[in-house]
């Protein structure tokens, strides 16, 4: 029964947290006036509400939606519930991507030079990790794969950073890693959300896979499931989904981790119907954590978007897996 | 034990009576140049090594051939100097460490202010027994910048300074001093903003400026620079872009009124 009302339930509250991010900000403007000012067409209504704000809220919504998504197709994949979306060196390689692109001043090019940045790096680690696991190879190698070019991207990083010629890209490199959506514009939305969708449809495509993958790898391949056409699918999916929010909005951490733990008693132990719960989940996280942003925002500097995924998402965590151990006992 | 004390005392007085200091060392850019204005080049040792370089160093050229410091304690010790000017928050251990070895330090904190700048020509003045020359410069400043003020038009254009990643300079920071020598408004201030930091982009729409100071890193090294202007919020407000060189902008100095006298011209009226 709960099971049957938890997708509109999600529904409504995203819908609610959306709202409720269109009408926050940092700028008190009531939300009759800012709706009834962009509408009849006032410039400084109509700038914040569908030029700042508009392309903020829509960013939250798809960018939790893709972790949320790809943790849950990961963990499926991986069987392993400590999986994540940067698992497999997805996220390292935007990052990387992105921090050259600051580092060499390629980000100031033209607009949207630092996510196409982004784009590439993720295209890069992707392409290694095929490169070292090969197609037909087992999870473990996939994993250990993931690890070592996840831990080479951090480790380039950190030289970017040693190398940095001068302390406002230094201060630019640190807080782009730290993950925020502020002040993005309709430009990141046209650039990422098709590739998101892109890499949701085809996550979401495989659910029959991962479900039939929980029965053990044997059982599935006797199902008639190929094992090694899911793992690249996985893969891809992700690695558009991921490598294309992490673009515009840097490392955001937990939340592709804790979504599908969230949603996993609704959905009953199914990984296909898991899939699309937990990209909800990750979108009402998200949206959730980065109005928690703009309220918390006094003077001075935001609280990073990520800073505070990941202070409120380990504890959660933490508190999740205690709950689960205490249940299991 | 007294009298070993009191005659340490003594000592000190007679030598701080006696002479002025001839070997200065200046670990930092805004002290390079506020000692370049007071002291003859004969009595610098070194300079730091940010002092060749014009993009943030107002006075290159009279900085040229003299010698530069990495400002390492080493360093700094084989150059034997009786006095040592530093930044309040740069070469810290530096600092330190020299203190330690019973050299002279001046710590000069950057200044915020027109008011700190004069504040900091003095004590350095003071330092370098130059009191008369410390007034002088003060007074050619204050000369000019009364020059400028007459210039001013009613009413005042809104001009605010936004750069990478957003950020701005509002009340409290020389910007807001050098806007308001060229007779412009700061909007960051106006916003809310004090001192230097992160100015959201809805405040910054809200105020709507008349013109808008970038940055000019992008010539001394790579950062997102002004990346964040091309956002269509940003680009449908119809604002004047200008940029004013680092170096008339990082030290507090005469040449902050050469930038608001380039603010005044270039920028757009309300």
């Amino acid at each position: 029964m709960t099971c049957r009302l938890a997708p509109p339930a999600l529904f409504g509250l995203l819908l609610s947290l959306a709202a409720s991010s269109l009408f926050t900000g940092y700028v008190d403007m009531s939300p009759q006036h800012l709706l009834h000012g962009a509408l009849s067409g006032e410039p400084i209504p109509q700038r914040i509400l569908i030029d700042i704000r508009l392309p903020r809220t829509i960013l939250c919504l798809a960018v939790g939606s893709a972790l949320g998504l790809t943790g849950a197709a990961m963990q499926g994949l991986l069987r392993n519930p400590l999986a994540e979306p940067g698992l497999l060196g997805v996220s390292g390689g935007a990052a990387l991507g992105a921090v050259l692109a600051l580092y060499t001043g390629f980000a100031d090019t033209f607009y949207l030079a630092l996510p196409l940045a982004g784009f590439t790096g993720t295209a890069i680690a992707i392409g290694v990790v095929f490169a070292l696991a090969g197609r037909r190879t087992g999870t473990t190698t996939l994993i250990l794969a993931g690890v070592a070019v996840s831990s080479l991207c951090g480790a380039l990083i950190s030289l970017v950073l040693n190398w940095s010629p001068n302390p406002t890209a230094l201060s630019e490199i640190v807080f782009w890693m730290l993950g925020s959506l502020a002040d993005r514009s309709s430009h990141d939305v046209e650039l990422a959300l098709p590739f998101i969708a892109l890499g949701a449809l085809l996550l979401l495509g495989c659910g029959r896979g991962l479900r039939a993958l929980t029965l053990g790898e044997e059982t599935a391949h006797s199902l008639g499931v190929d094992l090694a056409r899911l793992r690249v699918r996985v893969l891809i999916g992700s690695a558009l989904a991921v490598g294309a929010a992490v673009s515009v909005s840097g490392s955001i951490g937990f939340i592709g981790l804790v979504a599908p733990h969230l949603m996993r008693p609704l959905a009953g132990g199914d990984p296909a119907r898991l899939l699309p719960l937990s990209a909800l989940a990750g979108a009402a996280l998200l949206t959730a954590a980065d109005l928690a942003v703009r309220l918390l925002h006094n003077t001075g500097p935001e609280l990073k978007l990520g800073v505070l995924t990941a202070l409120v998402g380990a504890p959660f965590f933490l508190a999740l897996i205690l709950r689960t151990r205490q249940e299991a006992a | 034990m007294w009298r070993l004390s009191a005659g340490l005392c003594l000592g000190l007085l007679i030598s701080t009576a006696s002479a002025a200091p001839q070997r200065i060392v200046s670990l930092n850019l805004c002290t390079d140049q506020i000692l370049l204005q007071l002291v003859e080049r004969e009595r610098i040792v070194a300079l730091s090594f940010l002092s060749q370089d014009p993009f943030s160093m107002a006075m290159h050229d009279a900085a040229r051939g003299l010698p530069t410091a990495r400002g390492n304690a080493e360093e700094v010790l084989a150059l034997a100097p009786d006095l040592v000017l530093v930044g309040t928050y740069t070469t810290r251990h530096t600092t330190a460490l020299l203190r330690r070895f019973g050299i002279p330090v001046l710590a000069v904190p950057g200044a915020r202010s027109f008011d700190e700048v004069a504040h900091e020509i003095r004590i350095v003045a003071e330092a370098v027994g130059e009191q008369a020359r410390g007034e002088q410069v003060i007074d050619a400043f204050e000369t000019r910048l009364a020059q400028l003020k007459a210039t001013h038009h009613e009413p005042r254009p809104v001009t605010t300074q936004f750069v990478s990643g957003g950020y701005s300079a509002g009340s409290g920071t020389l910007y807001d001093d050098i806007f308001s020598a060229a007779g412009h408004l700061n909007g960051a201030a106006r916003s809310g903003l004090a001192g230097y930091g992160p100015l959201p982009l809805e405040k910054l729409v809200e105020h709507g400026p008349a013109n808008l100071v970038g940055s000019d890193r992008r010539q001394g090294g790579p950062t997102l620079g002004n990346r964040l202007l091309r956002h269509p919020a940003i680009a449908g407000m119809g604002a004047r872009e200008l940029v004013l060189p680092a170096r008339q902008t990082i030290c507090g100095g005469p040449w902050n009124l050469d930038a608001a006298e380039q603010l005044r011209v270039r920028g757009a009226r309300p």
